[in-house]
């Protein structure tokens, strides 16, 4: 069967590889993406009898051989995960060129179901899901073809979709009911430019970061919800700054380190109004967590699971290489007013010695004629919001002394250049400043949850002034409040740039009111996802065990796990027991078969090659009057039910089967009451 | 190695002893995962690990997934495989050396999609598969073939089904003995045929003589008045040739025996050859003759069954028989 | 209709006494347009019968006794030259009948059989590059004498299922031959009326291919040839051609029983005629043993879903 050319299985097998291949746009280098379309291209042209033979093996092996060594220069660039998917594809396109004997097939199918679940480390979302879905589809009608070739398409489709309608069940039950593991070894993960915030602000870079619609992370609220203006959500703090961009201090970083080892973890004393909450944050392979100041976890898994730093971040303990769910307790009046005063001086005043001197200049006059640090603040926020300064995502490059290029020259720029200018300038008069990196704001859905997309990406500053702690200054909310009371699409509406490199995006239609609702809706559907799919992990899991059980004695899991293996046991029995005698029995054939059954005890037989009007001549010879008639009737019923033409007469049929249940009744009375 | 197959072959002897027709059943069926079936679960575990390792929900179900459809597998391939049912057709005896075959005839539900479905390979224990037959297309009978190597009655070395269907994962199958009477002629030796008059004497002599009949046109002959007019040559009469009349005659033969007597043991079968090379010549031109196997005698006769009941003696001869 | 095919029958039952099921299958051979096959021992009625079918539809019939020395053109007819035209004329053999006893068919040689067998299929004689078209309807009676076989020509296997039915008669029972004996009048055709006529018989051939046929009669049918070609019992399976045949004899029966559908009970009733011929292997084996198509009716339960 495997030499056929006009081979449905191969061409389906083909299909799913090809749409994979494509879903897999990001990951997969784009000259193998060509080579699986050729590979597909040539498993066509072999169906449709285009094409008689395909390659031969020693073509293959030389291509096999140069995509080998092409493969083997660039992974030094892909690093492992990548290069990685990138051979499984190649092997695989490969492989569909050339197909040649069983074992290639299974190798094959195998190989192509290995990659869909690979495609899951790239993309989680419904649609990618579905996309993997139909390959998974593809592939298994793939196999039911290549073992039944003959069976019409549509009947193929019918027993994949009953398979599958089946299986689905039971993997649920699988999914819910098999313990969740942690990790057994760390795995390589993608790095991605697009997703989540970068530990490193260079604000004279483009733009990226304001450009993607992913997701970054949930907020359900128990019962307050916190007005825009308060939504920042503090991710990262950076203090050192090298002239071009803010990052993580290294000092910090270690001072981070000993804390972990010796345990001391910052444990504020919080009192006063406060948020609950709970956050599902999505997959971003960093450590870093998102809250709202002053956060601390909220319960005890949540406080498990989360490291708390004297910079008021949250961390979570082990990269979030998938979602992750945590409660946390915010107090927005609570002043931010710890500090290691020496070090916190030290590493937060320092600035390069040299660059922006024009800067540094303003900054000091400015600083001399406000008379106080508050004074100065207030002249510098001032100076965003009167002078002729302008929000806009698409920035010009400032490669030198950007700061003095963006205050002076441009003055044209968004978040990381207003903070870090901020920054600069309140250093240089000797106010302690940082960046903080995070998002603001977040798109509510109907007070249920909190959405908060990678395009609310936001950075502003922290100053340590009037020794009263760390107060946060937004200058961009100085230069363009519509960017934090309304968001950045209405602070950039003018310009037009809002996702302008998305072509298709509905986040970009929101003004059309349909199709805002309809992206509302699928954000609830992507909520749920994230929410109950993506974010079942081992805590979920638990709290189900716990609402289901009680408590998580031994003896309560065993049972449950054996629940779930009988609840399988009793599913299958449910699909498979009634094929056991699959034999559908006609009515007509039901009720004489239970006439026959009747005479059969009453010692009349039909000999098994007889015909039922003899039968019924034979009962009639061996019973009283009245049985016999009534088994005759019976059986002239039976012989136009089952050999008269019917036209499809339905109400005939059905008082022929009403009549015969009354002529076995009939039957009955009369043998059991003879004469 | 040898005692194992025998023990095997008794413990197949006594869950499926032999018959004509077998409904398949639980006592007749195997079943396990095939290779594919084992790289699959190799494949689910994989996945599975890759998805604990990157906390990764949607690998962990489609993994689940995955498992669950190779659990039904089990079930649809059993169901599947039971629905078949099989038995022997009609049989015909080989010559040694030649090929036997063996019809076999699946017995489907009117109703095709109620039947077993999908490829299933058919061929004997121990052999490898020798041909694919699909369900879906049903056509009766299917002949395997079978390489008759001793002389007399065969015994039937099991026919192995298998099946892959729905998925590849398992591999469900069964040993059918069938019950056959197949005999097996012995290999015709070229000879020249050597027909006696009497039984045991060695002069051949010739055996066909002509006869006045009415199969064949033989020759013209002049019209005597009397005789049937349609036997008139119309056509030379109409040349002015004159009155002829047709004459038509057939052959009718002679008949002879044939001899295995004198024979040793060790020429036996050469001898038996050479007997059976010669019954099916003579009977290929039609001819009535004997056969004298010492202790059993075959009284001169002609035609097929005749032919058929003479190479059954000498398939089933042996000296001790007398 | 009815009423004529039941007057056909009993106006042949008055001279082929106790014979009803006999009867009713010649009747049914003859509205399904095929061909009788007739075994049994003389004097059995074999020629009677045969006359009577022809004298109640009102047929012209024609006998021809076979014999070993009957050439294909004593049956057939033959050009004759005839010296004042300088030219050859046709002159029709005895077979241009629209019904022909074939008497004693396995006496003949086999190439006068197969002459005869060819124009039964045929309907035409071909004579030398002309073909001349045999009368509409043909029906040909073959009657074969079982007992005496030598120096006879038994018709080859391959042939016999040109005959659409092979049936006996056999010996009428006790009563039958008494009332037999007692009839005075010798000459039966002469008590034997003309019930219908040729359009009236011909129509009735037309009704036989509206009888309905459910799935469940078709599916009988199968079950019994398949089984034929599966069991061992059955040297020679039945063809397609047996089940299409078996097919249309069982409708013309289910017409003279007078219904519109077939029940299994007239596939069984012609079953034993139109198949015990194509079951047998030969001649040989034609007494004694249970017959091959009963063995195949046992076998096979006419109501198993």
């Amino acid at each position: 069967m495997i030499y056929l050319n006009r081979n449905l299985s191969h061409l389906l097998l083909s299909l799913a590889l090809v749409i994979l291949s494509v879903s897999l746009f990001e990951p997969v280098l784009s000259w193998i993406q060509v080579l699986v379309f050729c590979a597909f291209v040539m498993r066509i042209s072999l169906y449709l009898g285009i094409q008689k033979h395909s390659p031969s093996i020693r073509t293959l092996n030389l291509l096999a051989l140069l995509s080998g060594l092409v493969l083997a220069y660039f992974s030094w660039q892909l690093g492992v995960l990548l290069g990685m998917v990138n051979l499984l594809v190649m092997a695989c396109s490969l492989k569909l060129m050339q197909l040649r004997n069983q074992r290639d097939y299974y190798q094959l199918v195998a190989s192509v179901l290995f990659l869909i679940s690979c495609g899951f480390i790239f993309e989680q979302s419904i649609i990618y899901s579905l996309i993997f879905g139909l390959c998974t589809v593809l592939t298994l009608l793939s196999l039911l073809a290549h073992f039944s070739p003959t069976i019409p398409f549509t009947r193929l489709n019918k027993r994949l979709l009953i398979m599958t309608l089946q299986a689905i069940p039971i993997g649920i039950l699988l999914f819910f009911g098999m313990p969740k593991l942690a990790p057994f070894w760390q795995m390589p993960t993608s790095q991605s430019a697009e997703t989540g915030l970068s530990d490193t602000l260079t604000p004279g870079d483009i733009a990226n970061l304001s450009q993607s619609t992913e997701l970054a992370f949930r907020v359900t609220f128990d019962d307050q919800i916190p007005p825009v203006q308060e939504r920042y959500w503090r991710a990262l703090v950076m203090e050192n700054f090298d002239g071009k961009s803010w990052t993580i201090s290294r000092q910090r970083n270690q001072l981070k380190r000993n804390n972990f080892v010796r345990n001391d973890e910052f444990r504020p004393r919080l009192s006063g109004p406060f948020y609950r909450y709970e956050v599902l944050a999505s997959a971003s392979n960093q450590r870093w967590l998102f809250a709202m100041d002053i956060a601390v976890p909220d319960d005890q898994r949540s406080d498990g699971a989360i490291w708390q730093s004297y910079d008021y971040q949250l961390m979570s303990k082990k990269p979030l290489i998938s979602n992750f769910k945590y409660r946390v307790k915010s107090f927005p009046q609570e002043d931010l007013n710890f500090t290691d005063y020496a070090f916190d001086r030290q590493i937060n005043r320092s600035i390069p010695t040299n660059g922006n001197l024009r800067t540094r200049d303003w900054a000091r006059n400015l600083r001399k004629m406000a008379g106080s640090d508050r004074a100065y603040i207030e002249a510098l926020l001032d100076h965003f919001r009167t002078g002729n300064y302008r929000y806009t995502l698409k920035p010009e490059l400032m490669p030198v002394d950007q700061i003095d290029t963006f205050l002076f020259d441009k003055q044209a720029g968004f978040c990381a250049h207003y903070a870090s200018a901020m920054a600069f300038a309140l250093r240089v008069v000797g106010i302690p400043a940082r960046v903080v990196a995070g998002y603001q704001g977040g798109e509510m859905r109907e007070n249920d949850y909190l959405s908060v997309y990678q395009y609310d990406a936001h950075a502003w500053i922290e100053a340590w002034v009037d020794e009263s702690g760390w107060q946060r200054f937004d200058p961009t909310a100085a230069v363009a409040p519509d960017r934090i009371s309304l968001g950045l699409q209405a602070a950039v509406e003018d310009e037009g740039s809002f996702l302008d490199n998305r072509t298709f995006s509905l986040a970009k239609l929101k003004s059309v009111a349909w199709i805002n609702a309809v992206r509302l809706g699928l954000a609830d559907l992507d909520y749920f996802w994230s929410r109950w799919v993506l974010g079942f992990n081992t805590e979920a899991q638990k709290d189900l065990f716990k609402t289901l059980l009680g408590n998580l004695s031994t003896g309560r899991l065993a049972a449950l796990s054996l629940g779930t293996f009988a609840a399988i046991g009793l599913l299958l029995a449910i699909f498979y027991l009634p094929n056991w005698h699959p034999r559908k029995v006609h009515p007509a054939d039901k009720i004489y078969n239970d006439a026959q059954k009747i005479l059969s005890s009453y010692k009349i037989h039909r000999a098994h090659w007889q015909g039922p009007l003899e039968f019924a001549q034979k009962v009639q010879s061996f019973c009283n009057d009245k049985a016999g008639q009534a088994f005759t009737r019976l059986s002239k019923l039976y012989i136009a039910s089952q050999y008269k033409k019917s036209d499809g007469n339905h109400e005939l049929a059905k008082k022929q089967i009403r009549m015969m249940r009354s002529e076995l009744r009939k039957l009955k009375t009369a043998l059991n009451n003879p004469g | 190695m040898g005692k194992l197959r025998q023990i095997y072959n008794r413990f197949l002897d006594k869950r499926i002893p032999v018959a004509r027709q077998f409904q398949l059943n639980h006592k007749s069926i195997f079943i396990f995962p095939s290779k594919f079936g084992w790289l699959y679960l190799v494949l689910c575990l994989g996945i599975f690990i890759l998805g604990t390792n990157y906390q990764n929900n949607l690998m962990l179900l489609l993994c689940f997934f995955l498992v669950s459809l190779f659990l039904l597998n089990l079930f649809v391939a059993y169901l599947n495989f039971a629905k078949i049912s099989v038995q022997l057709g009609k049989t015909h005896n080989e010559f040694v050396g030649e090929r036997a075959q063996l019809p076999l005839w699946f017995n489907l539900p009117k109703n095709s999609t109620q039947g077993p479905h999908g490829l299933v390979e058919l061929g004997f224990l121990r052999q490898s598969a020798q041909l694919q037959h699909d369900l879906d297309s049903n056509q009766n009978p299917v002949k395997i073939a079978f390489v008759c190597e001793e002389r007399g009655p065969i015994k039937l070395p099991r026919v192995t089904l298998s099946s892959f269907y729905p998925m590849g994962l398992f591999r469900c199958w069964t040993h059918l003995a069938f019950e056959s009477n197949i005999l097996a002629y012995p290999k015709p030796v070229p000879c020249s045929v050597q027909l006696t008059s009497q039984q045991q004497s060695l002069e051949p002599e010739s055996t066909q003589s002509q006869e006045s009949g009415f199969d064949d046109f033989d020759s013209l002959k002049n019209y005597r008045p009397g005789e049937p007019l349609y036997h008139v040559a119309w056509k030379q009469f109409a040349k002015g040739q004159g009155m002829y009349s047709k004459q038509f005659s057939s052959s009718v033969s002679v008949s002879g025996w044939l001899n295995l007597i004198p024979c040793s043991a060790d020429v036996l079968e050469v001898k038996l050859g050479q007997l059976c090379h010669q019954v099916n010549e003579l009977t290929r031109r039609g001819q009535h003759f004997g056969l004298d196997l010492g202790h059993h005698k075959i009284e001169p006769d002609s035609g097929p069954l005749h032919q058929q009941r003479c190479l059954e003696a000498l398939a089933r001869f042996s000296w001790s028989a007398s | 209709m009815q009423d004529k095919i039941d007057q056909a029958i009993q106006q042949i039952s008055k001279v082929i006494i106790g014979k009803q099921d006999q009867i009713k299958l010649a009747l049914s051979c003859m509205l399904a347009n095929g061909h009788l096959l007739i075994e049994d021992l003389p004097g059995m009625g074999k020629t009677t019968l045969s006359h009577a079918l022809a004298q109640v539809f009102g047929l012209d019939f024609s006998r021809i006794q076979f014999t070993s020395d009957l050439l294909p053109a004593d049956m057939l007819g033959l050009n004759i030259f005839d010296p004042n035209e300088q030219s050859f004329t046709f002159h029709p053999g005895p077979i241009f009948s629209q019904l022909v006893l074939a008497d004693e068919i396995n006496r003949a040689s086999p190439k006068t059989q197969s002459a005869l067998l060819e124009a039964m299929e045929e309907k035409q004689v071909s004579l030398d590059g002309t073909s001349h078209p045999l009368p509409s309807p043909f029906f040909v009676i073959g009657t074969q004498n079982p007992l005496h076989q030598s120096g006879t020509y038994p018709l080859p296997e391959s042939q016999l299922d040109r005959f659409l039915m092979r049936i006996q008669l056999g010996y009428p029972d006790w009563q039958a031959e008494k009332q037999m004996l007692q009839e005075q009048n010798d000459d039966v055709t002469q008590q034997i009326e003309k019930v219908m006529d040729l359009e009236a018989f011909q129509q009735l051939r037309q009704q036989v291919f509206t009888v309905h046929v459910s799935d469940n009669i078709l599916n009988y049918i199968l079950r019994l040839v398949t089984f034929s070609r599966e069991s061992e019992q059955f040297p020679n399976p039945l063809s397609p051609r047996a089940s299409k045949a078996l097919l249309h004899a069982a409708k013309s029966w289910a017409i003279i029983a007078g219904r519109d559908f077939l029940i299994p009970e007239d596939v069984q009733a012609v079953l034993p005629a139109v198949a015990e011929h194509r079951l047998r292997t030969s001649l040989a084996d034609f007494t004694g043993q249970t017959s091959l198509s009963n063995k195949l009716l046992e076998a096979v339960d006419p109501l198993a879903a």
